[in-house]
């Protein structure tokens, strides 16, 4: 299963721009607070938490495990009538403070999505940018990653 | 705490336009809210020159200054509530606020929305509020981080939080089905209801089409064109009005730490709650009664596990228990223990952003309802689960 492309393309502006150029060079970067050690994956001006300014942004190594899913079905737009189904994902990071994301499953076995099941970090360009979508880890075979 | 306004303020008026599906209407959106306002004010028996306040969605098209000039009134009161609907009973509480402050004397609550004429909620969205449009080549800001990601609909955005649910506690896409059974049951009562003369079985709901796993079509509210609008005044004020006045008993609003429009990153607690713990505790304690004085409900679905969730916040049966609640046919009118949506809800009467359930709510205390609840005294209207800032209502029939 593939992720959705023709969807509206990330837009940086100061607060997130860290974010998305590490997302340029494939790294997943978790916006960290110095003060209370909080992680934030959607990076704000200030921590949610503390209320801290002071960030430095730590790269997760992209294990996790689906915190909750969606298959979306109905085509919300006529750009995404050939595209679905499509599963969009709540990542819960491993590292990173359990950081929690939203993506999208990919690859092999997307279709059996299930809450809590092991998931891994895969990069991926079709919608036009490098995005982090993420595909399941299947046990005992290897198997080849659809993703770049 | 005790809210200083309790049984302070009433509501006099409602007025509502013909509902129809999405298209229906020959109608402007503004005709469409001047006429509803128009209504509400003759059923209070009052005229529009009365009206000293208007309290409006942020998100409607038609604004306060543009009603105000339509039908000519003189203001000294306006708000706007943000949002969309969760809004449904917070302009409700700030017009009360407004009237018992002496601020002003008669304030009009509306909302016109005809999703013929102007973006589909189920269409995809980019922003929020009075922001929301038609999503673009590019996303900005939090819309980034979910836009991208192909989520840009309600539907997919209230379904992730609904699969935590059925993940933790057991929850169905049956139950699910029997809170829309149980909405289209009450329309077929109600010639108002788009759904009028349109049953619903389960049988149906389990074999329409996916929207969003889990949502299937009928797990989604409609699509419609039309308007209503509520009249609030004083106490003293109500006494001189035609129809049995309806206490504005409890009133309470807000948003709690951690919340927000962006899913990513909320506590498990809102992953699989309303987001109205709080506000449930404190309009109870506003209108001094428990969850177990409530006789009839007015629940705002957008979507029906959202409403399973805000069963549970608001106190009608324990965390994760809110499925086999709806199982148990609690909610069903006549028989239910406290029976919802009497009017058939946003699922089947019409979705008029919400503000139709405070309608049926004013309808029911005073004993005029299609689906009434016998000797019902005390109504809950509950705004858009897990849309902050929430709000609520505690209505209570006049003595």
């Amino acid at each position: 299963m593939r992720a959705p492309t023709q969807v509206p393309l990330p837009q940086a502006d100061d607060v997130t721009a860290p974010f998305w150029n590490g997302c340029a060079e494939r790294r997943l970067l978790v916006q960290h607070c110095l003060t209370c050690g909080a992680f934030q994956s959607v990076p704000q001006r200030y921590c949610r938490k503390c209320r801290g300014s002071e960030f430095d942004w730590q790269e997760s190594e992209g294990q996790g495990r689906v915190h909750t899913y969606t298959v979306v079905h109905h085509p919300a737009a006529p750009a995404l009538r050939d595209q679905v189904p499509y599963v969009v994902v709540v990542v819960k990071l491993d590292d990173c403070g359990g950081a929690m994301l939203i993506s999208n499953l990919v690859g092999d076995g997307a279709a059996d999505v299930a809450v809590d099941r092991a998931i891994r970090l895969c990069w991926d360009n079709d919608a036009g940018a490098w995005l982090p979508r993420f595909e399941l880890v299947m046990t005992g075979t290897d198997h080849e990653s659809e993703c770049r | 705490m005790a809210w200083a306004l309790r049984d302070r303020t009433a509501i006099v008026g409602i007025g509502e336009t013909e509902y129809t599906k999405r298209g229906g209407t020959s109608h402007s959106e503004m005709a469409l809210a001047c006429e509803a306002i128009r209504r509400a004010v003759a059923d209070a028996g009052l005229s529009l020159d009365d009206v000293d306040g208007l309290c409006a969605y942020n998100s409607d098209r038609c604004t306060i200054v543009e009603v105000a000039q339509a039908l000519n009134l003189q203001l000294r009161f306006t708000n706007l509530y943000p949002g969309g609907g969760n809004a449904t009973t917070g302009v409700v509480q700030n017009a009360a606020i407004a009237v018992a402050t002496g601020t002003a004397r008669v304030v009009v609550c509306y909302r016109a929305i005809c999703q013929g004429q102007h973006l589909r909620y189920g269409q995809a969205r980019s922003g929020f509020g009075a922001h929301s449009g038609a999503a673009q080549a590019y996303a900005s800001s939090s819309q980034a981080f979910t836009a991208p990601f192909g989520l840009m609909t309600p539907a997919s955005i209230y379904a992730l939080e609904t699969r935590r649910h059925m993940h933790l506690y057991g929850t169905t896409s049956q139950q699910m089905g029997l809170v829309a059974v149980c909405c289209y049951a009450n329309a077929q009562l109600n010639p108002r209801a788009v759904m009028h003369g349109r049953p619903l079985t389960l049988e149906q709901h389990q074999a329409s089409r996916m929207i969003s796993d889990p949502y299937r079509l009928f797990d989604c509210c409609q699509e419609s064109d039309g308007a209503c609008a509520v009249v609030v005044t004083s106490r003293e004020q109500a006494r001189d009005t035609p129809a049995p006045a309806v206490l504005i008993a409890g009133a309470a609003q807000g948003m709690c730490h951690g919340d927000g429009i962006f899913r990513a990153g909320r506590s498990e607690e809102l992953w699989t709650s309303a987001g109205m713990v709080d506000v449930a505790r404190e309009v109870y304690a506003a209108a001094g009664i428990s969850p177990d004085e409530i006789d009839v409900m007015q629940i705002y679905e957008n979507f029906t596990g959202q409403v399973i969730m805000a069963l549970e916040d608001f106190g009608l049966c324990k965390r994760g228990e809110g499925g086999r609640y709806v199982e148990s046919g609690a909610i069903n009118w006549p028989h239910g223990r406290t029976p919802m949506n009497t009017s058939g809800g946003n699922l089947a009467e019409a979705y008029i952003h919400g503000l139709s359930l405070v309608v049926e709510g004013v309808r029911q205390m005073r004993g005029q309802s299609t689906a009434q609840v016998r000797d019902a005294a005390h109504c809950l209207v509950v705004s858009g689960p897990g849309a902050p800032p929430s709000s609520a209502l505690i209505l209570r029939r006049g003595q």
